[in-house]
């Protein structure tokens, strides 16, 4: 027995000691790894709907168009990629596209229109369900909402076709540039099947980069495409995507080297990060905020009958202008998010330079005030208790909070701390996310907090019209007529000066009004190696054109 | 030279130190009392408007603290427990009954009471800083009834956030005018307001929200502890009665109960338990079932084994014959004599039950209740662990001692009647 | 004649055993299908936001076959359960078998490795004290052990990650390969694997060790004084030999029973070791398809978890029972 604990025992320090010596690797020098957190599901652009699937799927399949984000004026401009051109007519009805003559799927069939016209009938067919469906309202579309086919595309030739829309439509290049699918691979799943097909797991693209190994929940290895015409020489050669669950170990990863770049780096991390010589933090400002829902009708009478009827407590637009008052959202900005984010007036973010309205400033912190208002309202504290009432009524309510965000989690216990001070009672009931926003869609919901990422380009319509079947997100379920007007003549064809005034009026109704209690805005902080060269890190995200990417 | 002393000398040390530490908070105790009283005379619905469970916790700690040192005092040479000699584990014990009966008095601020953030946030322990306390003689001539001074009273004792008459600041400095300083904010006032300044000592320092730790622990324990006791009630109560129904009626009762004992045993309880966490919400109430109903599986196979032995005994016969109800003999024949063997158990489910919860809230299926335990102390101080370890380290010791304690007791228990 | 007799009710209960054992599974099985399906909360809920058209939410309900009733639903699953499918994942997009079968060779890998590196060293040790009694070790053991089976495996994995990964950066705080894993070589693929594993095989191990340290400790001390060994002893066998040819034995039998007790907790406590130490392992796995209500998920961990369970308990039975009429026969 000793003898054998004697032998165990020196074999394992034999081995301690190998491990020390054989711990340098030589590591692949041209190479990107990129960390990420959850594993993706799907790299098929059909359904492909969160910010690593469609990163990754955009540099396999190409798009007829990419995006660059100009910083100065806060505004999107288009540039060709799988398209050579394009050439819209006089009145913008229609657009004449050009295609590459030089792109090829990896298994060598060249790009032709016939993909292109495919992909447009993948993407609107109501049976494949693509993330897509349902919003290419600016072309002819069958009752089912469907692409009409024949209506909206013209195959000139193999490499060019026009695209007509709708009379009365204001289609941009955001109407047709969703990602190429090659129609002869797709055609030969059942439409049906689209979402469970190999197709999902082992994509054949055109990208500048290609799968080359997808090990699910620990990487993603992309190698980049010879034969594309967006590699140069010097072209990263493989981007790896790394899967670490653990944010702790991703950080930890950083800080080696051992990641190049990760994004939703949290703000406490950045001055170790910051410090270290190799690594670089940048932020990606203004495309998702926090919010204070505070729900304009009574969700009891709207379970019951779906009749709107003013909520009882958030009704009153003066009422909410208290709330909002009353949270020092300033310190939650200062302390949780360090800076990292900016405090919010109204849900025009504020990287669309030309179009926020500089004159109003966010709502301040001030509780004298808040407690006039409410007393104003009515609302007193009669029995010594800490909560006000109103005949009878005590203002004492539920904040549900998802779970599984700390920033919410945080801000939820500063949110019912601060209401305390005038008055308002709120118990936290944390909910798992699928029930949350379940709950949160039926408007089941007094208050609660939670956030949204904001598209570019602006659209405000579906998060702020009354009428439930255009206003989808509208979920305290607002309800102002002049702003609707607002919102309906945005949607159509205006001058840049209408435009501009629509928006400052806008603004001046949802600061007054307060339909919601607005928090901040949220940074997404990214931390990459000052290694890699022309990294593109503004708010249309931090993995893309990532042809331009040299490794120094 | 410890171990000189016994129980009674250390208990009566601890009483008074609370005492001469916490005066202030006694004399408010009182005048609390005094004030409930006059209100309960004088004004109409009293208890139902105006009354609620913390004046009362508030109320009996000074009592319960008094009673506690004269009944010491009287019993120390009947009961055997007091004049046994300190070592650890009868420390630790006297320390966490105090803990858990004089919660409001020990505990110097209320456990959710979230100071200024930028003065309070992650504070290191025995940090020192000053509080505000502006105090309004706006109306001198207008003399306040008897309920509004209640009220006051009320508020100031327990108050539970900091606003513009409240406030906690880095330093305030009086001279001409008043200086108040916040971290990077200098906030002027001018000289005619009333200010108070007060000590504020964090001993245990404060968490990222600018809560005093020392007073979450002290909550935290008396949380921890009575969700501890609430669970093994229920399972003390299940497992004795579904093992006494098992031992004592038909053998059909008997093998089905057991199959199904046994099927309950070799399923992994902790997924179970994530599952029913999940579906029913995670309510205190919720959480105190599941954890009593997830271990009464070894303490109905003890019961059921004695049973089983002793119901063919000849007492137990005799009070079937006289026609004593089931649950009459269940309580007087079976109980005393299963008593010791179910104490045993129970200490060491006692055990596992706070392990348990703590894992529980460490993972965060828990949820918010209105205190803290020690598991959510450390699940939320696990995102702070390099800055603010002892936000870990404090709920973590607390945690092991009372297991140390736990086990030492289940020990000496099973010993002593082998 | 009679040992045959004795054979054939050993396998009687042996058999009845087996039953139900299987009865409990599939007890199991209908028990969390019913709670999953009543339970609140969709695992469509990721299709409904602003951007999507509210029909797609209404196909995906369809695709995983929710709009059915309940019976229809609970009859398709036992038919897959028979035919050895185990279900979609929704979260996956991939059968419940290959997102298990990525996780739960880890888990067993893990759990079985922590049981042998607890059998290992709790033997070891109770060889060790028993040659020198009452010696330094035993002392120390004696205190420390009941201090250290105090701390609940969650702070012995943050205290272990604190001091040696983040202050002393000996071992990696999370993960179970490096970055170049797949550029090693095979022995240092080995020694990666180790050096990531060190920290949670000892957050893992340490409570079960001293649970049959003592164990096995108190048995030995007790069949020390047994009888039987006075006449071996008397007899002049060697020290050693009655060690390991009777005494150890005859206490392992218990041993054996605890060990099956052992399993069940070690599932639940490797899943906070997992946690905290990033393992991609079945516990994480089931965790987070009960949060996001992936049922088809969760209904598989828990079957497969439920399976290893019970199979280790009835091995445990097993060797127990063998152990137990090898004793007789030597005794005898």
């Amino acid at each position: 027995m000793i003898t054998r604990i004697k032998a165990f025992s020196t074999l394992i320090l034999l081995s301690f000691l190998l491990l020390t010596c054989t711990k340098t690797h030589q590591k692949s020098t041209d190479r990107v790894v990129v960390g990420l957190q959850n594993d993706l599901e799907t790299l098929n652009p059909l359904y492909s709907m969160s910010e690593p699937e469609l990163n990754i799927s955009e540099l396999i399949y190409l798009s007829l168009a990419g995006h660059d984000w100009d910083a100065e004026l806060g505004t999107v401009t288009s540039y060709p990629l799988l398209a050579e051109e394009w050439k819209w007519n006089s009145d913008s009805t229609s657009v004449s596209i050009k295609l590459r003559d030089d792109v090829y799927w990896s298994d060598g069939k060249k790009v032709s229109s016939d993909d292109v016209v495919y992909s447009f009938d993948l993407y609107s067919d109501a049976n494949v369900q693509s993330r897509f469906f349902g919003i290419f309202s600016n072309y002819f579309t069958k009752p089912d909402l469907s692409i009409d086919l024949k209506k909206s595309f013209e195959k000139i030739n193999d490499l060019e076709l026009k695209i007509k829309f709708k009379p009365q439509s204001v289609p941009s290049v955001f109407d047709f540039d969703m990602p190429i699918l090659p129609k002869h691979i797709f055609e030969k799943n059942d439409r049906r099947e689209l979402a469970t097909s190999e197709i999902n797991v082992k994509p054949i693209g055109c990208g500048p980069y290609q799968l080359d190994n997808w090990t699910r929940n620990q990487n993603i290895r992309l190698v980049k495409n010879e034969n594309s015409f967006l590699i140069k020489e010097n072209s990263v050669k493989e981007i790896y995507f790394k899967i670490v669950p653990d944010y702790n170990s991703l950080l930890n990863q950083i800080m080696k080297g051992e990641i190049d770049l990760a994004q939703n780096i949290r703000p406490e991390d950045v001055a170790s990060l910051k410090s270290q010589v190799h690594l670089q933090i940048s932020s990606r400002k203004g495309r998702s905020y926090d919010y204070v829902g505070l729900n304009n009708i009574d969700p009891n009478e709207f379970q019951k009958s779906g009749k709107l009827s003013p909520n009882q407590y958030f009704g009153n637009a003066k009422i909410r202008m208290a709330v909002s008052l009353a949270i020092n959202r300033k310190s939650i900005l200062d302390e949780f998010l360090l800076g990292n984010g900016e405090l919010m007036v109204t849900p025009i973010s504020p990287i669309f330079k030309s179009e926020i309205d500089k004159s109003l400033n966010p709502i301040e912190y001030n509780l004298t005030k808040s407690r006039e208002i409410l007393r104003n309202e009515g609302w007193t504290d009669t029995n010594g208790d800490g909560i006000i009432e109103k005949n009878g009524k005590k203002f004492a309510l539920t904040l549900n909070v998802p779970s599984g965000n700390p920033l919410r989690t945080y801000s939820s216990t500063i949110v019912q701390n601060n209401l305390k001070a005038v008055g308002i009672d709120l118990q936290i009931a944390t909910l798992e996310p699928s029930i949350f926003f379940n709950k949160m869609f039926k408007k089941e919901f007094d208050i609660w907090i939670a956030g949204w990422g904001v598209p570019i380009p602006l659209d405000l319509k579906p998060y702020w019209h009354s009428n439930p079947s255009i206003g989808g997100a509208n979920i305290v379920s607002y309800t102002n007529k002049n702003l609707d007007k607002i919102l309906e003549q945005l949607s159509r064809k205006v001058s840049n000066n209408t435009r501009t005034e629509l928006l400052k009026q806008f603004q001046k109704i949802i600061a007054d009004e307060q339909p919601v209690s607005f928090l901040y805005w949220i940074d997404t902080i990214v931390a990459s190696n000052k290694k890699i060269q022309n990294l593109q890190i503004n708010p249309l995200g931090s993995v893309q054109q990532c042809w331009n990417w040299v490794i120094e | 030279m410890i171990r000189k002393f016994y129980i009674w000398h250390y208990v009566v040390f601890i009483t008074s130190a609370i005492f001469i530490l916490r005066f202030q908070e006694v004399l408010n105790s009182f005048t609390l009392l005094y004030y409930s009283i006059v209100c309960f005379f004088t004004v109409e619905n009293f208890f139902i408007n105006y009354y609620s469970f913390s004046q009362l916790d508030q109320i009996l700690s000074p009592i319960i603290l008094f009673a506690i040192l004269v009944l010491v005092i009287l019993k120390r040479n009947r009961w055997k427990f007091l004049s046994s000699r300190i070592c650890f584990s009868n420390a630790m014990l006297i320390v966490l009954i105090f803990t858990f009966l004089l919660t409001p008095l020990i505990a110097p601020y209320n456990p959710n009471l979230q100071f200024n953030l930028s003065v309070s946030k992650l504070l290191s322990p025995f940090s020192s800083k000053k509080i505000g306390l502006i105090v309004d003689y706006s109306d001198d001539n207008y003399t306040p009834t008897k309920i509004e001074k209640y009220i006051h009273f009320k508020s100031i004792f327990e108050r539970e956030v900091v606003d513009e008459n409240y406030f906690l600041a880095d330093s305030i400095i009086t001279s001409n005018d008043i200086n108040i300083y916040q971290r990077n904010t200098e906030i002027t006032l001018p000289n005619g307001s009333n200010l108070k300044t007060q000590n504020a000592l964090f001993i245990f320092g404060t968490d990222e929200f600018g809560r005093d730790i020392f007073s979450r622990l002290i909550y935290a324990t008396r949380l921890s502890l009575f969700i501890g006791a609430l669970a093994v009630g229920i399972t003390f109560i299940l497992g004795l009665i579904l093992g006494f129904i098992s031992g004592y009626f038909s053998k059909l009762i008997d093998g089905v109960l057991n199959r199904f004992t046994e099927m309950l045993v070799s399923v992994p309880t902790i997924f179970l338990v994530i599952l029913f966490l999940a579906m029913f919400g995670n309510s205190l109430m919720v959480v105190i079932i599941l954890l009593g109903s997830a271990g009464w599986m070894s303490l109905f196979k003890i019961v059921r084994g004695e049973v089983i032995s002793i119901k063919n005994k000849n007492f137990i016969t005799s009070s079937k014959l006289i026609g004593m109800s089931n649950w009459k003999i269940l309580i007087n024949d079976f109980l005393p004599l299963l008593l010791p063997s179910i104490i045993v158990n129970l200490v060491f489910q006692f055990a596992n039950v706070i392990i348990a919860e703590s894992a529980l809230s460490f993972l965060g299926l828990t949820g918010n209740h209105l205190y803290p335990t020690w598991g959510a102390m450390i699940h939320q101080g696990q995102f702070y662990l390099e800055q603010a370890w002892w936000i870990v380290l404090l709920p973590s010791i607390f945690l092991i001692s009372t297991l140390i304690v736990i086990y030492d007791f289940g020990r000496k228990f099973e010993l002593k009647e082998i | 004649m009679g040992y045959r007799i004795k054979m054939n009710n050993s396998w009687f209960k042996f058999s009845k055993r087996l039953l139900s054992y299987v009865v409990t599974l599939f007890l199991l099985i209908s028990i969390i299908f019913i709670l999953l399906r009543i339970s609140p909360g969709d695992p469509v809920q990721k299709f409904i936001s602003p951007d999507l058209h509210p029909s797609v939410a209404e196909k995906m309900m369809h695709e995983f076959a929710l709009d059915q009733p309940l019976f229809v639903q609970y009859g398709n699953f036992i038919k897959n359960l028979l035919s050895g499918e185990l279900g979609f994942s929704y979260n996956f997009r991939q059968p419940v078998s290959s997102v298990i079968g990525t996780a739960l060779p880890f888990t067993l890998l893990f759990s079985l490795t922590s049981l042998i590196f607890q059998l290992a060293i709790s033997i070891s040790l109770v060889t060790y004290v028993s040659k020198r009694k009452g010696n330094f070790l035993d002392k120390c053991l004696e205190k420390l052990s009941l201090g250290i089976y105090s701390v609940p495996t969650m702070l012995i994995g943050l205290m272990l990650l604190y001091i040696f990964s983040m202050k002393l950066e000996l071992f990696p705080s999370s993960d179970l390969y490096s970055l170049d894993y797949p550029y090693f070589s095979f022995f240092e693929k080995m020694i990666d694997i180790i050096w990531h594993m060190t920290l949670p095989l000892i957050t893992l191990s340490l409570p079960g060790t001293l649970i049959f340290y003592h164990y096995l400790k108190s048995n030995v001390d007790i069949s020390y004084r047994k009888n039987f060994i006075l006449f071996l002893i008397a007899n002049g066998k060697s020290e050693k030999e009655i060690f390991s040819k009777h005494v150890l034995p005859n206490s392992l039998s218990t041993l054996i029973s605890v060990v099956g007790v052992e399993l069940g907790i070690l599932l639940g406590g490797a899943l906070i070791t997992e946690t905290i130490f990033g393992l991609p392992g079945m516990g994480r796995l089931t965790v987070n398809a009960i949060l996001l209500r992936d049922y088809p998920l969760v209904m598989g961990a828990v079957l497969i978890s439920g399976i290893f369970v019970l199979l280790s308990n009835f091995i445990a039975d097993i060797i127990k029972i063998n152990l137990n009429k090898r004793l007789k026969a030597e005794i005898l």
